[in-house]
């Protein structure tokens, strides 16, 4: 009790500030000083009628607003302030640039004049907040305000926004989890060469190597880049996801910004990926490619992914490993390259028999509830709210703006749609990324209806989701301090990003591999190692490896 | 006092610039506490622990320190070297140049890279560069020369490094250069062509001399900046294979400072690099005023 003294008191000291801010701003409700007069907020008297709770919202501006509409005034948002302020809301939304996000919501946390849920994909900034007190615990308030956001992302609940046992974020659901890198390739090559899809790294090599030899796209032997590569960087697309699973390395690693299977918990123990003979076998194999010619001859300086995107939307790449589902990937080869056709390859069987990829986790987007929220109860009586009225931010309004067939959202005048809220209302949904999981075939015919091929594109899309749902694997989330990991993953990733680089272009493959390991344990890499095994032991973790 | 009391209304129009530097410069110093503090941005600066000189010795035990100093200082030397002159020579030779609109057009067409951003410019050098679609690369090809991975070679690296920022700085570096070159009484000309002069002993006996005092300021205020380095070129022109070479203190700072919020160690480091800047600039104006030229101060 003594805790919640202090807590109203420091609550109301926040909450003057943000209303004097709020006047600065003039912000729209006329100042009405109505909502939460008592901080705690647990009273449960407070949806007096007349009585709104006042909360303030994220929302991400885009800035594509098609005609010059103001965010604040689109229809969903009126809609939602309408629907909200029946059940005792006042909501004001605050926009900020979506590019913006992070110094926005530093600045907002440091200076405590951010609104009551801010939002991010930054599970870290998460952490850091949390561990030095900047966030409320939301376990209570999600039991006693938040029954509908239980049901509705349960499974997102379960395994992310908390923070050494305690929770702090609400994550969004993501309700497809086919979404993350994955390899393609080119069918019409293949049939062009007669050679079926590679089933393994080695089939894989042989069949870049026809792709170079035997020149299939007819673009010229000397410009053709069998596998499209951009360099190994933080941003960049150099993913090595599907081939190094498909080595032998697995995911038992927390996610860093190498994009890579992180490594493999073997016998009661971690090791990184670079660490492992399975990841050095996989680099010798990218530096044969290199010196044969089979990746770009200057991926290490495309920095920016030009050359990368141009070699396979020009036609001159046959294999790649990329984000975008091969649909669309197919789409953009097309405008140079009419019958071009990238399909989805299967993972590759590991030298241990199995078969996995990498699939997007189950959460997504993070909403927080910063210290200086005067009523955090009204944040999570928000989202609550917003768990009952799913759909206005899936499909806009029903029966105006899409209807429901066979578990789709149909839009029911796409022109309209375009207009009024196609380009913001994801924006509003914090708790689902999309509405549906994943499509069967006869679904994505009616999502693509309005293309001219939707049965060409069926064929192309659903070996893609098959595959993420046959063997996706999700790597762990740890949420437990790891102070090791904090002081050196930058520097080991930025190490990595170097040495992995040298060693693919190497000369001596083996004596620059000598520089990556030394050079890793010289960055800590044992010690980190040594830390997420600690943390995998203590959570139980079962290997991705089999 | 009688002074300030005389010319009150002079000292009134110092007013603006006063309160601009106390309030931009002089107040955010205050900051610098937080170097020797264990941040949190909850807390604020006054309630955050003392952290004593851990942030200075956690910089010095980071293991890329060494590497990161000795790159920010090459480049930088090699900057001195080799990007100072140059705008000298060029306003040198602008000035030779009669024709009035061949003048102007050849200022403007020095100028323009200037106003580009380092991300475009990182673009072109990389384009022209490119060993297999690359403008040079295909002369070296005509002229019978295997091609040259210029922008994955680390001595490569550096020259590209120095020469684009020659080319992206030299034109407009002349504007100072011509202003003082204008200021130059015409009475010195003529008094040396009386006397015989060409037009390069000119350059050398009327011109130069005239300018010297320029030219001392601004390598002072270059000196300054040695242990200092922009951020935009070397991130733009970097790339992973050239990391030993191209990773410097800005970049470090933003790749594992900035990004991971690790404000008290990177405050220690910009600490640093001010004080060493200072020193720098006291001893260069020292030197430059014992060798009988005028300092900044």
């Amino acid at each position: 009790m003594k805790g919640s003294w202090h807590r109203s008191g420091q609550a109301a000291m926040a909450l003057v500030l943000t209303l004097s801010l709020g006047a600065c701003a003039g912000g729209g409700n006329g100042g009405s000083p109505s909502g939460s007069d008592s901080a705690s907020g647990s009273a449960s008297g407070s949806s007096e009628p007349g009585k709104l709770e006042k909360v303030r919202v994220s929302l991400w501006d885009r800035s594509n607003s098609p005609n010059g509409q103001k965010l604040t005034d689109t229809v969903i948002v009126k809609k939602l302030q309408e629907e909200a302020r029946k059940e005792g809301l006042d909501v004001e939304y605050v926009v900020l640039p979506r590019s913006q996000e992070s110094e926005k919501n530093s600045v907002w946390m440091a200076s405590g004049s951010g609104p009551d849920i801010i939002i991010t994909y930054d599970m870290n900034a998460m952490f850091k907040w949390a561990e030095q007190g900047g966030l409320w615990e939301l376990d209570d308030l999600l039991d006693q305000y938040g029954p509908d956001i239980k049901s509705l992302i349960g499974p997102a609940l379960d395994v992310a926004g908390t923070y050494k046992g305690k929770r702090y974020a609400i994550p969004a659901m993501r309700m497809s989890t086919a979404a993350a890198s994955n390899m393609k390739i080119r069918q019409d090559w293949l049939d062009k060469l007669g050679l079926k899809a590679p089933t393994t790294l080695d089939e894989l090599y042989e069949t870049l190597k026809a792709f170079k030899e035997q020149d299939p796209g007819g673009v010229g032997k000397d410009n053709v880049v069998p596998w499209a590569l951009p360099a190994i960087s933080q941003g960049m697309k150099g993913f090595f996801f599907g081939p190094m699973w498909g080595a032998g390395v697995a995911t038992d690693g927390p996610a860093t910004e190498m994009y890579m299977p992180s490594g493999n918990f073997e016998n009661g123990e971690f090791h990184s990926a670079v660490a492992l003979e399975e990841g050095k076998e996989f680099f010798r194999f990218m530096n044969k490619l290199y010196k044969e010619g089979l990746i770009s001859k200057e991926f290490v300086t495309d920095v920016n992914s030009q050359q990368f995107i141009q070699n396979y939307t020009s036609g001159v790449s046959g294999f790649m490993e990329s984000n975008e589902d091969p649909w669309v990937v197919t789409k953009e080869t097309r405008k140079s390259v009419p019958d071009a056709t990238w399909v989805t390859l299967d993972p590759l069987v590991r030298p241990n028999g199995t078969q996995a990829m990498t699939m997007a986790n189950v959460y997504g987007l993070l909403s927080l509830v910063p210290k200086s929220s005067p009523n955090p109860a009204a944040a999570i009586k928000y989202l609550n709210f917003l768990a009952k009225n799913i759909t206005l931010v899936q499909g806009g309004i029903e029966g105006v703006h899409y209807k429901e067939e066979d578990g789709l959202f149909v839009a029911i005048d796409p022109a309209k749609n375009a207009e009024e809220i196609d380009w913001y209302f994801k924006d509003l949904n914090l708790l689902t990324q999309g509405y549906m999981g994943n499509p069967t075939k006869e679904q994505i015919k009616e999502l693509y209806a309005n293309e001219s091929n939707p049965d060409e594109i069926a064929d192309i899309l659903d070996p893609y989701y098959r595959s993420f749902e046959n063997y996706g694997k999700q790597g762990p989330l740890i949420d437990t301090p790891r102070p090791v990991s904090d002081k050196s993953v930058a520097n080991i990733t930025q190490f990595l990003y170097d040495a992995l680089s040298k060693a693919v272009i190497a000369k001596d493959f083996d004596a620059e591999w000598e520089n990556v390991v030394t050079g890793w344990k010289k960055n800590g890499g044992e010690e980190y190692d040594a830390e997420v095994t600690q943390s995998l032991v203590a959570m139980n973790w079962k290997t991705t490896n089999e | 006092m009688k002074e300030w009391k005389r010319n009150y209304d002079l000292y009134l129009l110092l007013v603006p610039a006063a309160v601009f530097f106390i309030v931009f410069a002089y107040i955010p110093m205050g900051g610098l506490v937080i170097a020797f503090k264990d941040y949190n941005i909850f807390q604020g600066v006054w309630d955050s622990g003392w952290a004593g000189l851990d942030n200075f010795r956690e910089m010095l035990s980071i293991p890329e320190f060494f590497r990161i100093t000795r790159n920010t200082l090459m480049l930088n030397l090699l900057g001195l070297l080799v990007c100072f002159p140059a705008p000298i020579v060029l306003a040198l030779m602008l000035n030779e140049v009669r024709a009035r609109s061949l003048k102007r057009i050849s200022q403007s067409l020095l100028y323009l890279p200037h106003f580009m951003s380092w991300i475009v410019l990182g673009g072109i050098v990389y384009a022209v560069l490119s060993p297999k679609y690359g403008v040079v690369n295909q002369l070296l090809r005509w002229a019978g020369v295997e091609e040259i991975y210029f922008m994955a070679d680390q001595t490569w690296w550096v020259i590209v490094y120095t020469l684009s920022a020659v080319w992206q700085s030299a034109g407009w570096g002349t504007i100072i250069y011509l202003a003082a070159i204008t200021a130059i009484d015409p009475a010195l000309y003529e008094a040396a062509s009386i006397d015989g002069a060409g037009r390069i002993r000119k350059i050398f006996s009327v011109t130069l001399p005239s300018i010297m005092p320029t030219i001392v300021i601004l390598f002072i205020l270059a000196v300054g900046q040695m242990v200092s380095i922009g951020i935009e070129q070397p991130l733009a022109l970097a790339n992973p294979v050239v990391g030993d070479v191209s990773e410097v203190i800005s970049t470090y700072i933003y790749q594992v400072g900035i990004k991971q919020g690790e404000f008290g160690l990177t405050t220690a480091v910009g600490m640093v690099q001010s004080v060493i800047n200072l020193c720098l600039v006291v001893t260069a104006n020292h030197f430059a005023r014992k060798a009988g030229g005028e300092g900044l101060w």
